[in-house]
Formats: C-alpha cells, structure tokens, sequence
C-alpha cells in the first residue's frame, strides 16, 4: 500500500498538453462540474422556435396522421381477383411450358417457353430439339426481357424527321395498298436479315409474284460469307457441314472461336465437352489455338499460340509444306498455284519468322500427321476465302471426312445479296426508282458500311417502311413504323438443317397493337385490306406445312394430329435423309493467290457473344453480363496486347484513334492478355444512336470503320494505324470486383488452391495429386447441422466450364435480379448471384487462363450466419445457407464475412434507380418470376439454390407421396449450362452423380483451410499437354 | 363549467374534420404528383393465352 502510494506520487498523468503545461483555463475547468454556459438560464423564446411542448406532440401526431393517411397507397398494386372464368389449361400457381422456336438469331435453336398464369417468365432450351439439346444461349434466355421491354412500339407511327403522329392500321394497310398498286413500274424493295423460316420465304415469294416489280435484299453483319464462298468453291455446296466435334480427337482452331461466335455455340460447346470428361481420360480431346484475339476457345485450349489472322493463310499454307512435302501425308500431289504457294513456306522458318513456339509446332504437326482422321481444323468467320481454301485442303489431305456427318448440312434457304445488288439499290433509291421500301426488321443504316451511304439515299425513297419491334437507327428515317409482334407472340417455322422442321407458337397474345411481320405482307396482297384477319398467317402455315412439310416427314398419321403433335414437341424430323457426299474440287485451288500483309496493324471487327449486331443493346442483362475474357460491361473497346500497349504508351480507358482505309474512329483501350501484337480487336454492336433508353450511350459504333468492300466476306483488315490521343474512357470491369484471393501476391488464386489444375498424364500417373495438396485440418467449435434428409450440394466441372456466361443469364432470369447500370456496376454493385471468375496464369504474352463460376457455397459452417444481428440468414435442414429478406435491416456484416464475396446487397432500389425508374414500368412486372421475391433496397441477397425449384419438387413430391431425389430438382445455372459443367442434387443419396463429384479424385473446394465446409465441389481443370507439366 | 363545455365542443369539432381531413387525404393522388415522368404512352396491357397453343410437360417427352 505504502509503494503504491509512492508509486502513485511519482506518476505523472495527463489527459490533455494543456493539462501537462499548466494552462490557467484548464486548471479552472477541473474545478467547476460544468463548463462555461451550461447553467446560465434557459430561456425557449431564444432557444427553441416559441412551440411549448404541448403543441409540438401535436404536431408530431398531426404529422404522422398525415404521413400514414398519405402513404397508405405505398404498396397498393390493385386488386387481386380470381378468374371468372378460368383458361382451361390454367392451374393457379404452376407453370404450364409450350415449345417454340427461337429467333434471337439464324440458329433458330428449339427453346421451352415456361409460363405463369398466361404470361411467359422464363425461356429454356427444348429437350426434343435434335441440335441444342434442351440448352439456350444467353441471349435466347434473356430475349424474354424483350417481349416486356417498356420501349417496344406500341402501335403504327406515320412521319418525318422525328415528327411521328400515331396512325390506326387501317389507315396503314389502305395507304400502302395504294402505292404498292400504282402502276409506275417503279423497284418495290425489301431489306431484311436471313430468314431460316420456309414458310416466310414462301410469304415472300407470293408478295414478289403479285408484286412483280419486287426485289429481296439479303444482309447480315455476320453472314460467314467467306466461309460459304471458299466451300462453294472446293466442295460444289453453298452450305457449311455439320461437323462432329464429339468424334475429334485433336481439334485446331484458326481463329475459330467454336465455343463462342462461330457456329452453333451450343451444339459444339456440347459435343466438345463430351470429350472432356474426368472419367473418360482415354478420349480426352486435345485443342490447339492458334489466333490473334483471345477467344472462349483460345481460353479453353490445352495449346495456345498468337498469331495475327493476316499470317493465318502463311500458317496453313506451312502446315500444307510439313504434312505433303515434308511427310508425304495425303497423297495429294500439288500443282500450280498450289504448289507455289506450299512449297514458298515452311513451319521451321514461320515459327522463326513470328516468335512461336517451336515444341508446339512440333507436337502440332505430330498430332496432325499421327491422327490424322480424327483431326479436326476449324477455321473462324473472319479469315478471308483464300485461307478458308487452304483450310479445306488441310482437311482433305488430313483424310477426316468422318468428321463431317453425310445425313446432315446447314440449310441455306437462299444466297445474300451481293455487294453490287445492294450498290444498284442504292443507285436506284438515290435515282428515285424505288417506289415502296420495306425493311423487314432489318436496321440497314446502323448495319451497313457508310461506303455504301445508304442513309442518305433513304431520303429520296418516297415511301419508307420499317417492320421493327422498337426504336432502331431506320425506324428514325422511315415514313412508316409499324410495331410487330415478338417471337414469343408469332407463329412461324424454321428449317437450319436438312429435313429437319421447328414451330413457333405464340404463347400470348401481342401486348400491343403490333401484328406479325409475315402476316402485314399476307394482308397487304389481299385485294381488300378493310379487314385484317388475325388467323391468316396460320392458316398460311398450316397450309404450307401439309403441302411441304407432313410428304416429307412420312408420318403415319392424320395432318391435323401431326401438327398438334409437331407443336407440343416443337420440332419434326424426317426420318429419311439423303447422303450428302463432299468431293473436292482441285480447280478451286487456282484461287489461293496469297493476300497481301502490309506489315502495318491488323483489325478484326467481331461479334460480341451477347450483344450480336446490336439487335440486343436495349438488352440490360445481356449488357450487364461481363464479357467472357475482359470482364468489360456497357461497353466495346480497343483490345490490343500487353506489348503493343507498352509501345504506345497505353493504359486502360486511355483513347486511341484508329484509321482503316481513310475512315477514323476513337475507341477506350483495353489491355488484353494473351492478344498477338499489333493487331487490335473490336467488337460491333454498340454505340447505338436512335435506340431505346438502355442502349443509348453504349460504346463507340465501329460500324463506321466497314468497308463496303469486306462487304459478304470477312471484316478483316489490314493496313490500320493507331495513334494515342487525349481524353480518357470510361470501360468498366469487373474483373477486380469481389476478390477473395490476396491482391499482392502473384498466382494467389494458385498458392490458395482457389485455382487447381493438372495434365491429363499427372492424372493418369498420379489419380491422388488434388487430394495430396497441403491439407488443413481444424478443430469445430460450432455444433453441426445434422442432415437426416437430403442435403444439396453442387459440382462444377472446371473441364467442361468453357466460361461462357449462359449460367449467369439463366440466373438471373429466374431469380428476377435487377439491372443496375454501368455507374453502380463501376462501383462493384452489380448484383448477380453467379459470377465468373476469370484468372490468369504465366505471362501476359502467353497467359493460361482459368475460369470459375462463384456463387454462394451455402457452407455448413457459414460464417455469414453468426454474424447476423437479426438472424436473417439460417440454415436448412437440407443444407441451404437461406435468406430471409424481411428480416435484413442491411448491416453487410454478412457480406463483410463471406470469404467468396458472393453476397449482394441492394444499395438501391436498382428498378427504380437505372435511367428514370425504365425497369419500375408495369410491363417488367409481368416479367418477374412469381416464385422469387423481388427484393428492395437495404436488403442483402445472394444464390439460394433456386430453393424455389427445390419447394415445388418438394410439392410435387409430397402430393404423389413419394420421396424427393435429387435430380427433382435443377437449378436455373444447371439447366443454362450448355456443357452440363455443373451438377446438384443429394449428396446423401450415395449412389447419386452429385455424391460421387463430391469424393472425386479431382474434386476439391475452394478455400478448404478456413474451414467453413462448403457444398460447392470444383473439378479440377486437366489440359491435355504431351507431358506431365502444362 | 361553460368554459369546459366550450372547449369539449371546441375538441369534438375539432377531431371531427380531422377525420374528415384524413379521409380528403388519402384519396388525393400523392403518387402520380410525385412519379417519375415516363416517356412511353402506356397501354394497358392484357395478358391473353393463345388458344390454339399446344402446351407440354417440362421434360423430354416427345410424342411425335
């Protein structure tokens, strides 16, 4: 006690300078218990507004009276009333599913169109379908925002100039009869898009033969014109083969995206994960890339080199040099121009000449020469006619005819218009001959090469209509606009392959006044147009389809039973089909001269997977959805290589400038990984003008850099210069957003074992190598959930995820996840539940490149519920990590746990807040899934396992008295997955798929060491190299 | 006790148009005063099944 004392004395404490200096003033405030002013008298007229205390509760229960009586519509949506009179084919709260046909694009894929009490919410692929299989695309999913987009046109406009009054159709049909009957021997022409349907094209025949002066105009942005034409060429047939993926064991693509932009995506995304299955080793295809752009399939390959598309025809012309005269492969002797051109290369002094790789080569020229029938070479869309030539002849001299099915080809139902028809029409507009031009939902001024300046020869068209369903860059210039009806509101067909035939039914009713685009041509060659009859066009199909259709199909039974039979299952096919036999033709050879390469930069102008030629812009989730390699959102850009960059100085959003033949353009820069130097790529479809609100302000139209003369052929080109200029862009991109591994340390993703990878042969040497990583192994502290029952889990295959996108699309579909804009998206608040990570590995020259899709884990030990103030996140009994959105008051204190950084949270009401409330508006209220909550602002959301799935199996279940399985239930991103990369079920069932990914060799879980258990089992990604290392 | 009479009918006349006013109130159209100018002329939207449409089970069931 005394040394405390002593202790105490010696001690000098201070709470304050002033305090330790003495200060006067403070020393006199340690006395006083108040300070200064505090007990001088109160006085209310000074210090308050003059209310006494009884009538200022008046006036807060005044002002609560007011606010209730004033807010008591907040939530009014009307009334719900019962059917009077119930559909038929109605039971209130299931869904009822019709067949269709897709028409987003030419690929015309079968689609099951779910819908709810009459309305459509959701699209999925039709499981019947011969060529898709059951899977859609992401645009195909997304294509039912469209039907529900606030900016459709709701009824015909009559105008100039952005001066339009809305006119009746009655008005419409009477005004265009007239003209189209004035005999004045004036053009009558119709622009339009490829039509896959025969049923139209026999609508279009019909029109020209009453309408005798009558001319078609075939384009599309992206019309394989090069592909076509050098297949025309060396095999007699203007249609491109089916090609059987699943039988190749060894596939080359040349600038062939196949798993994005070239082809059928979903029917080669398929056939190529087929072999890539874990358990089938021995069949493990192996894919060599060689390309300029980082595509999907460069992403996925085992093999990887960067060339510029203006060496590819060099390329395959080297491969030519070591396969004939190096190895006498093919017994195909050369000659003439062939022969020069093979016999002026070689693969040694190409690989030297552009900084490949030589052991590639080499394993490449051995893997052609050694397996040779099952070698595939794909060549891209955008390669010019001369290369596709050589391609062919690699195929030919490769002998792999097996891989090209002899029963089926891709119909062409008619040629495209050459470059020379469409300058004669726009000659004969700016003349004044054309009398009536129809654009038959076609946008040719954004589409079209200003070289062709048909804009300005649409000013001396008398009469100008445009068949569209919303605001486009013709529509603005057009006399007459007239709405038409959505797919998902149109009958139709569509035929893509030989003997085989889709239906599209409509599952509503239009929404507005709009009529189907066939059936306004139908009426218009009626002699009288008082009466528009609804039914026509049907009756039209009908018709055709027992004339043409139903001989081939060879059916047994009735027509009328065929066709509500052709209807439910969506699509028919004949049963017989003829052999399609490919000969080559050598005369084509004679056209291989090789095109000349100035040496300067390249330019390829592309498809964006999700936007197309732009017909999508309007599109927010298709917007939103980041792109498969940049992560870029709302935006196209300059996509040049790391190594360029640096030479010119560039970063990210900095602008370029970029001139192609005369025509300039300024474009943000983005700096991409893995591109081949000097060479620059765009994407088209952006920087839309006269569009609806969402695709305003998107992107830079590199629309203008076309030249009329790739016009039909391939947008390569060469002889393009790029120059740095001031300003900065604003490309936003996700791929920062949501990080969960370390930010300082390279390949994090590697070291945390978020990322595992292995060749085929480690795994065949060492099936164990996932399993004999550094394990942790931490003691619980929590009491486990028991699982009695079933309990959920999913698998993603990392060989089969190509990364692609359509998971993301069909999620948020279903689960009515909000757009939120590209400003909140910059802000790392987009807010879909499924995200695709995308990691680099290695250089940025030559980076190897990994994806893996992340969504909630729905963790046994989930650290975001002990976090919960208020207990809005729990735990199912069956596994589910659940949400209950009215309990959240939005502390984010779950987020801030997650260690995958999969939860969202509503900063907003993102309806309400993207561009002026455009997805508050009550046609998106028809879009909603009844079955998910729509959630507001300050509440936190993330994957639920689309637990609404898992209750209506549990329904169904519980009402047939049997028990639930695991594969009752698919989830949204399950079915989207065009690959089946990604299994659910019940892991407690032991003889299930799911239970045996789980225990997989290569399966393991992402960030195991923190210990939080989760049911999300990746599988390891092999690349199929000639050794054990990658 | 006049002054207490005067003010209980001073208070029952007073809660009376309260409630008068409250009732005024919630049918004023606050909602439409203080939304958001949309741009398109709306439409009322009816939603309407197509009769002749064919419907199907969700899975692979093909009967032709």
């Amino acid at each position: 006690m005394a040394d405390n004392k002593d202790q105490n004395l010696d001690v000098n404490y201070w709470r304050s300078f002033e305090e330790l200096n003495g200060d006067v003033k403070s020393l006199k405030l340690k006395h006083d218990e108040f300070h200064e002013g505090v007990t001088e008298d109160f006085d209310p007229e000074k210090n308050l507004s003059g209310i006494s205390r009884r009538k200022f509760l008046a006036l807060v229960g005044a002002s609560a009276a007011l606010a209730g009586a004033g807010c008591s519509d907040y939530r009014e949506k009307g009334e719900i009333v019962a059917y009077n009179k119930k559909p038929e084919e109605i039971v209130i709260g299931k869904a009822n599913y019709y067949s269709s046909t897709c028409s987003s694009c030419s690929l015309a894929c079968g689609i099951l169109i779910k819908t709810r009490e009459g309305r459509p919410i959701k699209i999925d692929g039709n499981p019947d379908h011969p060529i898709n299989k059951g899977k859609i695309c992401a645009k195909g999913q997304a294509s039912i925002l469209n039907l529900y987009d606030p900016s459709r046109y709701q009824r015909p406009t009559k105008g100039n100039f952005g001066f339009r009054n809305d006119i009746d159709w009655k008005t419409v049909d009477k005004e265009i009869k007239n003209i189209l009957t004035t005999n004045d021997g004036k053009e009558i022409a119709i622009v339009l898009h490829k039509v896959n349907s025969p049923t139209a094209i026999k609508v279009l025949e019909e029109f020209k033969n009453k309408y005798p002066t009558l001319k078609f105009y075939y384009y599309d942005l992206f019309d394989d014109g090069a592909k076509l034409s050098a297949f025309r060429k060396t095999h007699g047939v203007a249609a491109l083969p089916v090609i059987k993926f699943e039988d190749a064991k060894i596939i080359l693509a040349l600038e062939g995206d196949f798993l994005g932009v070239d082809g059928n995506k979903l029917e080669q995304g398929r056939k190529f994960a087929e072999r890539r299955d874990v358990d089938d080793t021995k069949n493990f295809s192996r894919v060599y890339s060689v390309e300029g752009n980082l595509s999907i399939t460069g992403m996925n390959s085992d093999y990887r080199l960067r060339l510029s598309p203006v060496h590819q025809y060099e390329f395959v012309a080297s491969l030519l040099n070591e396969l004939i005269l190096k190895r006498n492969i093919g017994g195909i002797a050369l000659d003439g121009v062939a022969r020069e051109v093979v016999s002026s290369v070689s693969l040694d002094s190409f690989a030297s000449k552009h900084d490949l790789d030589k052991n590639v080569l080499k394993s490449l020229a051995d893997d052609l020469a050694n397996h040779r029938s099952d070698v595939l070479v794909f060549a891209g869309s955008i390669l010019n006619e001369e290369t596709h030539i050589l391609v062919n002849l690699l195929n030919e001299v490769l002998g792999n005819s097996k891989l090209f099915s002899t029963t089926e080809i891709n119909e062409n139902l008619h040629e495209y218009s050459s470059k020379t028809e469409i300058e004669n029409l726009v000659q004969s507009m700016k003349n004044g001959n054309v009398k009536l031009l129809i654009h038959f939902d076609s946008n040719p001024v954004y589409h079209l090469s200003k070289d062709f300046d048909y804009e300005n020869a649409l000013k001396n068209v008398a009469n100008t209509v445009t068949l569209c369903i919303e605001e486009n860059e013709t529509a603005a210039l057009s006399n007459y606009v007239l709405p038409i009806n959505h797919n998902f509101e149109s009958w139709g067909d569509a035929s893509v392959r030989n003997g085989l035939f889709s239906l599209l039914q409509p599952v509503i009713s239009p929404l507005y006044d709009t009529r189907q685009k066939e059936a306004i041509l139908l009426h218009w060659m009626n002699d009288n147009v008082d009466n528009f009859d609804d039914k026509q066009y049907l009756n039209f199909l009908k018709n055709n389809w027992m004339t043409n259709v139903y001989p081939k199909i060879n059916s047994p039974l009735t027509f009328d039973r065929y066709w509500n039979i052709s209807l439910h299952d969506g699509v028919s096919q004949a049963k017989n089909k003829s052999q399609i036999n490919y000969q080559f033709n050598r005369a084509a050879l004679n056209s291989i001269n090789k095109p000349k390469v100035s040496g300067n930069y390249c330019l390829t102008l592309t498809e964006n997977l999700n936007i197309a030629d732009g017909r999508f812009a309007n599109n927010g989730w298709l917007q939103e959805l980041p792109h498969p390699i940049s992560k870029v959102t709302w935006d196209n850009y300059a996509a040049i290589s790391h190594q360029t960059g640096k030479k010119i100085n560039l970063k990210i959003n900095d602008l370029v400038e970029i001139s192609v033949h005369g025509k300039t353009k300024i474009f943000p820069v983005v700096l991409q990984p893995g591109l081949a130097n000097n060479f620059i790529n765009i994407e088209l479809g952006f920087g839309r003008t006269h569009c609806p609100v969402i695709a305003a302000d998107v992107g830079v139209n590199a629309n203008h850099l076309l030249s009329k003369e790739n016009f039909g052929s391939s947008n390569l080109y060469d002889n393009v210069t790029i120059k740095k200029v001031d300003g900065k862009g604003t490309v936003v991109t996700t791929q920062e957003h949501h990080n969960y591994d370390e930010a300082l340390i390279q390949e994090a993703h590697k070291k945390r074992f978020i990322i595992i990878e292995g060749t085929v042969n480690q795994y065949l040497k060492d099936p164990k190598f996932v399993q004999t990583r550094p394990r942790h192994t931490l003691k619980n502290i929590n009491k486990e959930h028991e699982y009695k029952d079933v309990k959920w889990a999913m698998s993603i295959d990392l060989n089969k995820c190509i990364g692609c996108g359509d998971c993301v699309v069909g999620c948020n579909v279903e689960n009515n996840i909000p757009i939120v804009g590209k400003d909140q998206v910059g802000r790392g608040r987009e807010m879909q539940w499924l995200r695709i990570d995308r990691y680099y590995s290695g250089t940025p020259e030559n980076p190897k490149i990994n994806v893996q899709p992340m969504l909630c884990q729905h963790c046994d030990q989930a650290p975001c519920e002990n976090v919960c103030p208020v207990v809005a996140t729990t735990h199912s009994p069956d596994g589910l990590n659940q949400m209950i959105y009215n309990r959240c008051v939005g502390t984010r204190y779950c987020s801030n746990n997650c260690p995958y950084k999969v939860r969202r949270f509503n900063f907003f009401n993102f309806r309400d807040n993207l561009k002026n409330s455009y997805y508050e508006q009550d046609s998106i209220s028809l879009l909603h899934n009844p079955e998910v909550t729509v959630r507001s602002r300050g509440v936190m959301e993330k994957c639920t396992f689309c637990i609404q799935r898992i209750m209506d199996a549990r329904e169904e279940v519980t009402r047939s008295g049997i028990k639930l399985k695991g594969t009752d239930v698919k989830t949204a991103c399950q079915e989207a997955c065009n690959t089946n990369a990604i299994k659910f079920g019940d892991m407690n069932d032991l003889e299930s798929e799911i239970n045996r990914y789980r225990n997989h060799d290569l399966g393991y879980v992402v960030l195991e060491d923190t210990n939080v258990r989760p049911n999300v089992t990746y599988i390891a990604k092999l690349r199929n190299s000639h050794s054990e290392e990658m | 006790m006049a002054q207490t009479k005067m003010e209980r009918k001073k208070f029952f006349s007073t809660i009376g148009f309260s409630i008068l006013g409250l009732f005024a109130l919630k049918s004023f159209p606050f909602g439409k005063l203080f939304a958001r100018n949309s741009n398109t002329k709306k439409n009322k939207i009816t939603v309407k099944i197509n009769p002749d449409a064919v419907s199907r089970k969700s899975t692979g069931v093909q009967n032709g």
